[in-house]
């Protein structure tokens, strides 16, 4: 391809990059002498005409587009079976090169991009184009830090293509939205959902659904609880925590409606960090069980206000008992902040910035030791020394379940009354679930169980009439069993069926019937009999000979060949 | 008869399902495969994971437990397809689905990965006796959506578990009695997608089984099934 002219004017000069659906092309305009990508459909679907259509249809509602923010869609064309599209050309890295090279994104640096994002989302959706594939891959931003949305209406038409294609693994599902997932219906809201997960990747380092297969991540997206930025990095400004938590709302009407209004409130936390973001009107759980640790700068905050809003979560606690474990935790806080009594007033009284409570000269508690606790234990200390506890995170852990991994605050430190202490707890040891290994072939099998995270333990070996030499017969634990990571796997290796030898019996004398059922209790049978014919009447049907000679070693199954008389009377 | 039948469709260009069957007496082998990616090549690596299956059961049937076999074969096969698309760039990613079928000594025996389908006919009617490894069938099973929602999601087509994309792969084995199946239909998602129970139940039992298959795939197309469509239709033991 490289040095090919398309159009008579873009000369390929060097591949850039590539798709399950395109290849891209740095190239040369030699009309306005200027560099541009080009993006080439794969040959495979140049073949379907009824994609090809949809495909340039799509580029050509796209480059109807020009705005900063996106990467401009300059021409659509094809020649030889070629389809391709040329854009804007991006010196630049895309967003995900630059979250995983930062670890995270500064708040300040988050904001700056979103409102970029935004603001290409805008004007898209102005124009009735959604992108439906925002993810920090398709987002490249330039050496000066300008921001730009590239793909629209790529996924669409990747969308109409994998119905007719026969089938076809899952990619990445990180910025799916439940919509989506769901097959349902998507709009504009689907893009702010989307531009929500990014926002929490750029802010948190990662992705907030996150497992072993595309698919489980799907389903994630549609049924679990998120973890709010702030519980994984406590200083996520308020504002910016729940501007993210409104943007990825499970229910697309309690997002952010447009692109617009999400932008409204961006600047608005662009200015002050803690400018407080409305949530959704529909009554909404997660919300109730946030408001009461939301230090609000706002001077009508009353103790009143609080004190409904405890009364409200505890009898939401009795009615449910589906708490996901922060919420429980956020939950046990705000009781024991009503016990405190005075945690309301100190909220109220403050106009720091910072959610932390902490009263200034008054660091008389020294922090327990509480890492290796068991958290009910651990809560009970804090709790009796006047402070707070929080589990802000949980993970799988060597430590066994519900012991404290970590903490923010070290043994022995001084902190005030009232001080928040937040801890990660263990969740145990991950556990899997054991798969059938049995037919497979050992050194396929071994892949697998290192595949799903576990160890091969002892191979031993057996032999089987059942299964080919040389893969497993069996395994321990059995397929099925919940076993966790790490764990060893025994399997026991095939060497095929077992061989067992038997001594040849003395068959001469007896007859045909008689030889047979001899042999047969032996685990023998007869093979080929050959008839001598006598003129002693006596002989008549014995046996006089054998191919094999009595006491010799034989294998079970053998034929034994047989050679016997039978009495002729013309050579009596 | 088996009805036995493979059509390119309404639009592909390319016929990327297979399907084979052999009979030997009362015993008989019945495969189909619907492939996918790679560069074109996913009709090598059905027809791959076909032929040498069908190959292997013929050859091994008789000297072990039928499932034990029929598992042999397909990791046997997957093995195969995915070292060839190591091997061959052009190849590269491509992957299939299988359900292969023996009917021996008064049982079917099923293996099954991806979402091709087996059905049975019997005295209560067509059900679909093979689970898809699928996308939207985890959701169903999740309680993500419900069966009305699944038989409208646009990624339908998006699997779970296919031949030839690893070196493992996962099969279910499925063991019946033969006893009150009438008749029993392999077929590929471009059929089933389209075309419901009830449907195939209306055709199969007022015709033979070629005229099942050819108008099973005939009812397909005209109700816009844009992939590939195939269907295999054999005899069961009666009712």
């Amino acid at each position: 391809m490289i040095g090919t002219l398309l159009g008579n004017r873009y000369e390929l000069l060097e591949k850039i990059g590539e798709g399950g659906m395109a290849v891209v092309y740095k190239a040369k305009c030699h009309l306005l002498d200027r560099y541009v990508a080009v993006k080439i459909l794969k040959e495979q679907y140049s073949s379907d005409s009824d994609f090809v259509e949809k495909f340039k249809n799509e580029a050509t509602a796209a480059a109807s587009l020009s705005h900063n923010n996106i990467v401009n869609i300059y021409d659509v064309g094809s020649e030889n079976n070629i389809n391709y599209i040329v854009m804007e050309y991006v010196n630049g890295k895309t967003l995900k090169k630059i979250i995983t090279e930062n670890t995270r994104l500064s708040y300040p640096k988050t904001i700056n991009i979103a409102i970029q994002i935004a603001s290409g989302l805008e004007c898209a959706h102005k124009n009735n184009l959604i992108h439906r594939d925002i993810k920090p891959h398709n987002i490249l931003v330039t050496e000066d830090g300008v921001a730009k949305v590239a793909d629209f209406g790529i996924a669409k038409v990747a969308n109409s293509m994998t119905i007719t294609n026969s089938g076809q693994i899952i990619g990445s599902a990180h910025y799916f939205s439940p919509e989506q997932a769901k097959g349902g219906f998507v709009d504009c809201t689907t893009d702010i959902y989307s531009l929500g997960i990014v926002m929490y990747e750029m802010v948190t380092g990662k992705v907030p659904y996150d497992a072993d297969s595309a698919v489980s991540v799907a389903i994630k997206h549609i049924q679990e609880a998120v973890v709010p930025p702030k519980q994984i990095i406590w200083d996520v400004p308020d504002g910016l925590n729940k501007l993210i938590l409104k943007a990825i709302e499970k229910e697309p009407i309690k997002r952010y409606q447009s692109a617009k209004e999400m932008l409204v409130d961006l600047n608005r936390i662009k200015e002050n960090a803690n400018f407080e973001i409305k949530l959704s009107n529909v009554e909404d759980d997660y919300t109730k069980v946030m408001a009461p640790v939301v230090v609000s700068t706002k001077k009508d905050n009353t103790d009143e206000e609080m004190d409904d809003k405890n009364t409200d979560e505890e009898k939401g606690m009795k009615n449910s008992t589906k708490v996901i474990l922060i919420a429980l935790a956020l939950v046990l806080m705000i009781v024991v902040g009503s016990f405190a009594g005075r945690l309301a007033a100190m909220i109220k009284n403050k106009n720091d910035t910072s959610s932390e409570v902490v009263v200034k000269n008054d660091k008389t508690i020294a922090v327990p030791e509480l890492l290796g606790k068991p958290s009910a234990e651990a809560q009970k200390t804090v709790e009796n020394l006047g402070l707070k506890f929080i589990v802000s995170d949980h993970g799988f852990n060597d430590q066994p379940l519900g012991t404290i991994t970590d903490s923010n605050l070290k043994a022995g430190a001084m902190v005030s009354k009232g001080t928040q202490i937040r801890v990660s707890i263990s969740d145990g040891k991950e556990v899997s679930t054991v798969r059938d290994l049995t037919s497979y072939p050992e050194s396929t099998a071994v892949d697998a169980i290192k595949a799903d995270g576990f160890a091969v333990g002892k191979r031993t070996t057996d032999y089987s009439e059942d299964i080919l030499q040389g893969s497993v017969i069996s395994q321990s634990p059995a397929n099925g069993t919940p076993y966790e990571k790490g764990g060893k796997i025994d399997i026991v290796i095939s060497q095929g069926p077992k061989i067992v030898t038997v001594l040849v019996p003395d068959l001469t004398g007896k007859t045909v019937d008689e030889a047979t059922a001899i042999l047969k209790d032996k685990g023998l049978k007869l093979g080929a009999s050959v008839i001598l014919e006598t003129g002693n009447e006596k002989d008549d049907g014995k046996i006089l000979k054998q191919n094999k000679a009595p006491q010799t070693q034989v294998n079970k199954g053998s034929a034994i060949d047989v050679t016997y008389y039978k009495f002729s009377k013309a050579l009596s | 008869m088996v009805g036995i039948l493979s059509d390119i469709g309404n639009v592909r260009s390319k016929n990327e399902d297979a399907a084979e069957f052999y009979e030997d007496g009362e015993m008989g082998i019945y495969i189909i495969a619907d492939g996918m990616g790679g560069y074109n090549s996913g009709e090598i690596a059905s027809t791959m994971a076909v032929k040498e299956v069908l190959s292997y059961l013929k050859s091994n049937i008789n000297s072990g437990k039928p499932e034990v076999i029929i598992k042999e074969a397909i990791i046997n096969s997957n093995l195969n397809i995915y070292k060839a698309s190591l091997a061959n760039t052009e190849q590269s990613g491509m992957g299939t689905t299988i359900t292969a079928c023996i009917k021996i000594n008064g049982e079917l025996v099923v293996g099954h990965v991806g979402d091709s389908s087996c059905l049975v006919l019997n005295s209560l009617g067509v059900s679909k006796l093979t689970k898809d490894h699928s996308l939207v069938q985890q959701l169903v099973d999740s309680g993500s959506i419900t069966e009305d929602e699944a038989l409208t999601h646009p990624k339908k087509n998006i699997i779970t578990r296919a031949l030839g994309t690893s070196d493992f792969v996962e099969i279910d084995l499925y063991k019946e009695s033969m006893v009150g199946i009438k008749k029993i239909i392999l077929c590929t998602d471009g059929l089933t997608n389209f075309v419901s129970n009830d449907e195939i139940y209306d055709i199969i039992i007022c015709n033979n089984n070629e005229e099942t298959s050819r108008k099973l795939i005939q009812l397909g197309k005209e109700k816009g099934s844009r992939d590939n469509l195939s269907v295999i239709v054999f005899e069961g033991e009666g009712i």
